[in-house]
């Protein structure tokens, strides 16, 4: 389905050097954007089942050069319509962006209305109920938070795929099974990780400025307004609201800011200053810095989750692309040509009829150790015995020349390739010995062995081998 | 330090000795050359660049076959008779005429070796060792360049490596390496870039390059192969099917099992695409599929049957509800630190899947899972696929099989695959999936596959 589309992004390779490098940096500053690419072409080709096919992609990535999953995300991103994909997802990601400022503005704004109606609604303002409105529910929801955190993914299956069931249950059913998914993009972004610690950060971002906008109304009213600031409590006795006060006075207290332990819990009117400060910092202590926390550590979490996608090459998906991306080896092509056809060797008569070896025959072996003659009935052997080296073959070429042969035989392996050193020697026994010469093939058994066709095509080369020489042919093991 | 020039490594030999062959091997390329057995099949000398991590290392060179040595052993003894310097004569002959064309073929090869840096002279090891072998390696002596021969074909019953390995210590070859062109053997295939850097220890380091890069490809093929195995077997445990109560339970039993069928197919050619060059290049491993494709259905009883698995019905397809008491089984083998984890999750699953179906009930669905019969079958099957790919053969898995009645290759498979039986969200085959079940899903499944591969 790739070809039809391949094509339109032009690969980095076709680029002059200076736009390359410009590619290249684009290509290095928008990982993210590139990652979410790659991931998608994968869950796209692993339900078509196989790889796109689009040889300029493939090529930008070669070009591109480094690890296989450097390679693969070029890839993807050089694929036809992965520009299109790119801006969605870049209006998708400044959009949430957008909301995430908004949603800042709107939870500041909450803060400094809490902070404001809990020190303005009545005099003297319960310094219990400030921290309460201003700080409870922040710590209350961090908790459970982090609480869900532990069992893992077991028992908070994690907002992404609470949002996937439901779109499963809305959308999903009643679809036909294999459709096309409907909107890929979005799926792969609130899959997994990458979704829990965004829902994370965003959760994060919005009580942290809750609780910023807390602390500066707080600090703003408090600066520019006298309040009467009390421990007030009804049901509690004083050693308890002692206990409470001294509690809550931790958190400030390692700010450095004094609380119960140094100032009148009972008659807190009297330090209304030092007790104001106390308040603020108690803000800081107990919203802010617990959140920023949380935050820093669910963007760290993010941030993990991004780099963790499209990461590993292992997945199927990727790792088929291997050979066309990071190839192991490259073809270089014919380095030095063969000359045009042999020239024809010299054809000789062809044997008319296979002469029948009887009475008086020369006999030698080829390129074997003496296997001694074969024994074959009503032939009177002259054996000249095994011929292989230099030196043996121009002894046995001797005695053929000077003794009166009335017919030869040459004893040969089948199984041995019958190559032109070999074709040259037995031109030159049939040449030596004016006589009609055989080849004995021999070993016909073991070269049936190595399989019918491989048997059938050695013995056409022998024979053709042996036409070219004026040779007759015949099989040792059925004539024994 | 300066990019080195790749090494250059000749491939000569007799001819048809399987020097293409050794080069399709070393090159994992199919397409490289043209191989048959007859002899001169290559004519002209062919390069391949060898790759570690996209960078060039080793070029080698595929040559015609030395055919007529003692030819050319005697051209040269009468034309340069009494030169003191072996290399110089051999120049000579290659700027000549080649003995009136007719050592055209051998001249060509001696020119590749003076070239390059060291040759590999491939030998037939089920060919007697003879004059015109000595003879050749006479002549690639007088090249001047380190020569290390390999020994083809030595899987062979007529191998006769050792008479082999006599004859070439007797001329001073005493490094050489074996290999067989018909049967892929990753470890031989190491063996011959550690002996060819023995023989050329300035060049170590890019035949180390190579090796190494060879070995993680190959760990990364299995690995992913594994994957590839958990990732269907995570899926269709998941698998689900709804249907209203009115529809036809046989049509939504149906529906499900096209959608495992499919899946299966999916995986069995990622398999092959990811095997592809190993299945290109040499003879194929005897697979048990045909074409590329499981020739019984996987929801034939007669399949079921063929594989060990007893099974009261043929339907291998129900109801979702009980499936819990699977993850919680499963969970109780994932060790005492996570049983506390495991525990609360099986409990959460046990909740939803219990509740599932009257809930199903109340509003009139039906919800269809995979019973485990065609899970065990599914997993037995890509297993026998995995191991014939990576060629442990039937004698291995024999070994392995804990559970012949089940089926189950491996009874901790059996639990890790189980366990997804309780989370039909980790299934890419339900509604409109896609992405994959998350690591902690698929990891112990293809890490009980990758054990049980060995």
């Amino acid at each position: 389905m790739g070809r039809r589309y391949c094509g339109g992004h032009p690969p980095a390779s076709a680029l002059s050097p200076r736009w390359r490098f410009g590619y290249n940096l684009v290509m290095s500053i928008a990982p993210f954007a590139d990652r979410v690419i790659a991931e998608l072409v994968r869950i796209r080709e692993e339900a078509a089942g196989h790889p796109a096919d689009c040889p300029t992609a493939d090529e930008a990535a070669r070009r591109a050069g480094g690890g296989l999953v450097q390679r693969i995300v070029v890839r993807a991103g050089a694929l036809p319509g992965s520009d299109a994909q790119r801006r969605r997802l870049r209006r998708l990601l400044g959009g949430a962006a957008m909301a995430a400022m908004v949603l800042a503005v709107l939870a500041g704004l909450a803060g400094i209305a809490a902070a404001a109606t809990a020190l303005g609604a009545r005099e003297p303002a319960s310094l219990p109920l400030v921290l309460l409105v201003v700080v409870g529910a922040n710590l209350l929801t961090l908790v459970l938070w982090m609480l869900l955190q532990f069992p893992g993914s077991r028992i908070a299956p994690g907002i992404g795929s609470v949002l996937l069931a439901l779109w499963r249950r809305g959308i999903g059913r009643g679809r036909a099974d294999g459709q096309p998914p409907p909107d890929a993009l979005l799926r792969v972004l609130a899959s997994g990780n990458l979704a829990r610690w965004s829902a994370a950060s965003l959760v994060h971002l919005a009580w942290l400025s809750f609780a910023v906008g807390a602390v500066l109304a707080l600090t703003v009213l408090l600066s520019v307004r006298a309040y009467a600031l009390s421990w007030e409590t009804t049901l509690l006795d004083a050693e308890a609201l002692t206990a409470w006060a001294r509690l809550l006075s931790v958190g400030p207290a390692l700010l450095g800011v004094p609380g119960a332990d140094r100032l009148p819990v009972i008659d807190a009117g009297d330090a209304a200053q030092a007790w104001s400060l106390w308040l603020v910092t108690a803000a800081i202590a107990y919203g802010v810095l617990p959140r920023a926390t949380a935050l820093a550590a669910s963007l760290a979490m993010l941030w993990r989750a991004q780099r963790a996608l499209a990461s590993d090459p292992s997945r199927p998906g990727f790792a088929r692309l291997r050979t066309r991306l990071l190839p192991d080896h490259q073809a270089l092509g014919t380095v030095d040509v063969a000359p045009p056809a042999d020239t024809v060797a010299p054809r000789r008569e062809s044997a008319t009829a296979t002469p029948v070896l009887r009475g008086r025959v020369h006999g030698l072996c080829l390129e074997s150790s003496d296997r001694g003659a074969p024994p074959l009935a009503d032939v009177d052997w002259v054996w000249l015995g095994a011929v292989d080296d230099a030196g043996s073959r121009e002894s046995a070429l001797q005695r053929l020349r000077g003794e009166r042969v009335e017919a030869l035989a040459i004893r040969v392996r089948a199984t041995m390739t019958p190559d032109r050193g070999i074709e040259r020697f037995i031109g030159e026994l049939a040449s030596a010995a004016p006589a009609p010469a055989t080849l004995l093939l021999d070993d016909l058994d073991r070269l049936r062995a190595r399989g019918a066709d491989v048997h059938a095509r050695r013995l056409d080369d022998w024979q053709r081998l042996a036409d070219r020489n004026g040779v007759a042919v015949q099989g040792l093991e059925a004539a024994a | 330090m300066s990019r080195m020039t790749p090494v250059d490594i000749a491939v000569v030999g007799h001819t048809n000795t399987g020097k293409t062959s050794l080069l399709r091997t070393l090159s994992h390329d199919s397409r490289f050359g043209e191989v048959s057995d007859r002899p001169a099949t290559t004519r002209d000398v062919q390069g391949v660049m060898l790759l570690a991590d996209g960078e060039a290392v080793v070029a080698m060179y595929d040559t015609p076959g030395l055919e007529d040595a003692m030819g050319v052993a005697a051209v040269l003894a009468r034309a340069h008779a009494g030169a003191t310097d072996p290399v110089a004569a051999i120049d000579a002959f290659i700027a000549g005429n080649h003995g009136d064309g007719r050592y055209e073929q051998e001249a060509k090869v001696l020119r590749q070796v003076r070239r390059s840096d060291a040759a590999l002279y491939v030998i037939d090891a089920r060919e007697p060792v003879l004059a015109k072998h000595r003879e050749e390696l006479r002549l690639l002596a007088a090249c001047g360049k380190p020569l290390m021969p390999v020994l083809n074909f030595v899987a062979n019953d007529e191998a006769d490596a050792e008479t082999w390995r006599e004859q070439l210590a007797r001329v001073g070859l005493h490094v050489l390496a074996q290999f067989d062109t018909v049967v892929y053997d990753a470890q031989a295939e190491q063996r011959v870039f550690e002996r060819l850097a023995t023989l050329l220890e300035h060049r170590r380091r890019d035949f180390e390059r190579l090796r190494h890069s060879r070995v993680r490809e190959r760990e990364a093929l299995i690995e992913s192969a594994c994957r590839a195995v958990a990732e269907l077997l995570v899926d269709a445990a998941g698998a689900r099917r709804h249907g209203t109560l009115d529809d036809d339970t046989e049509q939504v039993h149906e529906r499900l099992r096209d959608t495992i069928r499919d899946a299966e197919q999916r995986c069995v050619d990622t398999l092959l695409g990811l095997f592809r060059f190993e299945l290109d290049a040499y003879r194929p491993p005897e697979l048990p599929l045909q074409q590329g494709r499981w020739q019984l259905d996987a929801f034939d009883p007669e399949t079921l049957r063929s594989f060990g698995i007893r099974t009261g019905s043929a339907a291998a397809a129900g109801g979702a509800a009980g499936l819990a008491v699977d993850a919680a089984v499963g969970g109780m083998s994932l060790g005492a630190a996570a049983l506390l984890g495991a525990g609360l999750g099986a409990g959460w699953s046990a909740l939803r899947s219990f509740g599932q179906p009257w809930v199903d009930r109340l509003r009139g669905h039906q919800d269809i899972a995979l019973e485990e019969p065609t899970l065990a079958l599914l997993a037995a099957r890509q297993h026998l696929l995995l191991a014939a790919l990576l060629r442990r053969g039937h004698a291995s898995q024999a070994g392995v099989r804990t559970d012949p009645a089940q089926a189950w290759p491996d009874a901790g498979l059996r639990q890790a695959v189980l366990r997804c039986r309780a989370h039909p969200e980790w299934s890419r085959l339900n509604g409109p999936g896609g992405e994959a079940a998350p690591d902690h899903a698929v990891r112990p499944v293809a890490d009980r596959l990758r054990t049980l591969l060995g």
